[in-house]
């Protein structure tokens, strides 16, 4: 995502100059085109800007459906830390699958890319991009409702392999164990492989120029090497989007919890995007639900920036 | 003479075979990466195998093959079960994505093409969109659509998959378009074309591609949401989408707790996809690998 900022001033050659003669008789010059945009901007603004401001006026009010909202301040945000055990905890939870996540949104990915990358055949080589994506387009609830099979404690596929290699002693109801359960769920999807993550970073390394990774064999360096002084460097862009999309992915986070435990048992899995439905569907607490939700938009802001500052990329 | 052209020969042979070797087995990321789309596909595959057998024979042997396989009887039952969720599915899909190209491409032309005052602005406000995390505004969002009377209804799932789709449609649209050679716009002006056929002739037709992938990520994502149609629609089972069904046939409440049958009802619901992908995986992977792609 490359957003080209420059570009956005930039004169068009089949478009008038903008006259020093009066925004209104520009505007008024402009008025069809408004016209145009006007479908775009009044969905945005139903669906997205004012949701998003009413979200944060919100948090601060107690707050339910057909009921007088009432201001309380920073209430609900100091509720969140000091009188809500099960959304402190929650954040547990949603720092390791954030961590987990982002490993699996880079390191894997390259390491399979490379491997990619490495193969001569074409053929080959275009064959395993299509695999790689090929289990993103199965519908994500059926994921999440093979893998509730597969840990299923009396028919399950995980306890029955453990059975057929003697490891029976291990066999347990994943989900049902508060325990093991977070792990399942974070554990689940193995071997691991984001497809869309993995063809990203093999566009970068294919963008690479190939004269660059010659000079490197030629220079004796050995692949490793090479993948850690050449490829590594070039491709951080490609890494970092993978991780931003990997953490506003990790801290927004529930799908998958709501099919496999809906947070329990007794609240082991719980994440807060999970907990903001609960408070504001279920507790009818939508005040609270919308702080919840400016809380996590602010962790995301914050990553993202973290993550754009500290990693630049060297274009 | 002959012995020692023999043994020269010998040595290249096995100098060549040592040689074919080596290249063979610096090509092992081949088999690691043939081993990983194996254990990828493998769940697929076990759910296929068990969509074939009835509650008896999985009860007798989960996971094996064992003969005879019932899929007539399984894929009938839950084709009866999910064909009404993949046709609103299919329904809730193309209306939202046809909105996303025609709405999204109208506005990316005006961004891409034409001077006006506030064009940097509005733009901005669209970028910043892409910051929103969906769950900031999933609350508030929910109480608009109730209180402008779309709950319960299609509507609620098509306005609001169709403005947010706008936002990346806008984004990478407006990119590419902003990358097509004025002349062809010119001349056709020249000829008398007006602006809506210089859109519609020459602008679409020359974003095919990038069209192609706006919709398979809108179709993608509202394919697979769960949970705002769940939110929305939820007590309206003549509404449910993919998704939706399928986790109520999970939990229950449906006659047809076979395993067997929920497992064909999975693979049916996955079908409409994997036919869509069949025609556009090229497309789909050149549009990830084409490079630019990065922050």
């Amino acid at each position: 995502m490359a957003v080209e900022f420059g570009q956005l001033g930039r004169r068009l050659p089949s478009a008038r100059p903008p006259s020093r003669r009066g925004l209104a008789r520009r505007v008024r010059k402009a008025l069809p085109l408004y016209l145009f945009l006007i479908p775009t901007f009044l969905g945005l603004v139903i669906f997205l800007y004012y949701p998003a401001i009413l979200a944060i006026y919100r948090s601060f009010f107690e707050w339910d459906i057909g009921l007088p909202a009432k201001f309380i301040g920073l209430d609900n945000y100091v509720t969140m830390f000091t009188g809500d055990r099960h959304f402190v905890n929650s954040l547990k939870n949603m720092s390791y699958v954030t961590i987990w996540l982002a490993f699996r949104s880079t390191v894997i990915p390259m390491i399979v890319a490379e491997m990619i990358f490495a193969v001569r055949s074409l053929r080959l080589k275009y064959l395993f991009r299509v695999g790689m994506i090929l289990p993103a387009i199965i519908p994500t609830v059926v994921v999440y409702l093979l893998w509730l099979f597969i840990y299923d404690g009396s028919i399950g596929l995980l306890n029955a392999l453990l059975e057929a290699i003697g490891l029976g002693a291990l066999t347990r109801a994943w989900l049902g164990d508060p325990n093991t359960a977070i792990w399942a769920i974070i554990f689940s999807g193995f071997p691991w492989v984001d497809g869309v993550a993995t063809l990203i970073v093999l566009a970068g390394l294919q963008a690479i120029n190939w004269e660059v990774i010659e000079a490197s064999a030629l220079d004796g360096a050995s692949t490793v090497q090479r993948i850690f002084s050449v490829d590594l460097p070039l491709i951080l862009g490609q890494l970092k989007l993978n991780l931003v999309r990997a953490i506003i992915g990790a801290v927004q986070m529930f799908e998958i919890i709501f099919v496999m435990t809906d947070g329990g048992p007794i609240k082991s899995t719980m994440v807060p995007g999970l907990w903001m439905y609960k408070s504001g569907f279920l507790f009818h607490r939508m005040g609270y639900a919308s702080a919840i939700g400016v809380f996590l938009f602010v962790i995301i802001l914050v990553l993202t920036v973290f993550n754009m500052r500290v990693l630049q990329s060297r274009d | 003479m002959v012995a020692a052209d023999a043994s020269v020969e010998l040595r290249q042979r096995s100098l060549h075979r040592r040689k074919v070797i080596w290249r063979i087995l610096n090509q092992w990321p081949v088999v690691v990466i043939f081993v990983l789309l194996v254990f990828m596909m493998a769940p697929y595959g076990v759910a296929i195998i068990i969509s074939g057998k009835t509650q008896q024979q999985f009860e007798v042997n989960p996971f094996g093959i064992i003969l005879p396989f019932y899929f007539h009887q399984t894929y009938a039952t839950a084709f009866r079960v999910v064909v009404p969720y993949i046709l609103n599915s299919l329904i809730v899909s193309t209306l939202s994505c046809v909105g996303v190209l025609f709405f999204g491409s109208l506005a990316a032309y005006v961004f891409a093409r034409f001077e006006f005052p506030g064009r940097e602005l509005l733009f901005l406000l669209i970028l910043a969109l892409l910051m929103i995390p969906g769950i900031l505004t999933l609350v508030p969002r929910f109480v608009i659509v109730k209180s402008l009377g779309l709950y319960n209804t299609r509507w609620a799932l098509l306005l609001p998959y169709i403005a947010g789709g706008q936002v990346m449609a806008v984004f990478l649209l407006r990119t590419f378009m902003a990358g097509l050679p004025p002349e062809y716009f010119e001349s056709a002006r020249m000829d008398g074309a007006s602006e809506i056929r210089c859109y519609w002739n020459i602008a679409l037709p020359l974003c095919a591609s990038i069209l192609g992938v706006v919709a398979i990520l809108q179709v993608l994502s509202t394919w697979n949401d769960l949970f705002w149609p769940y939110l929305t629609t939820g007590t309206q089972e003549h509404l449910w989408t993919i998704p939706v069904g399928l986790l109520a046939l999970s939990r229950g409440g449906q006659a047809d707790q076979q395993i067997g049958v929920r497992m064909a009802g999975y693979v049916l619901s996955a079908l409409p996809l994997v036919a869509l992908f069949a025609f556009t995986s090229r497309l789909f992977v050149e549009g990830l690998t084409s490079g630019g792609l990065k922050l």
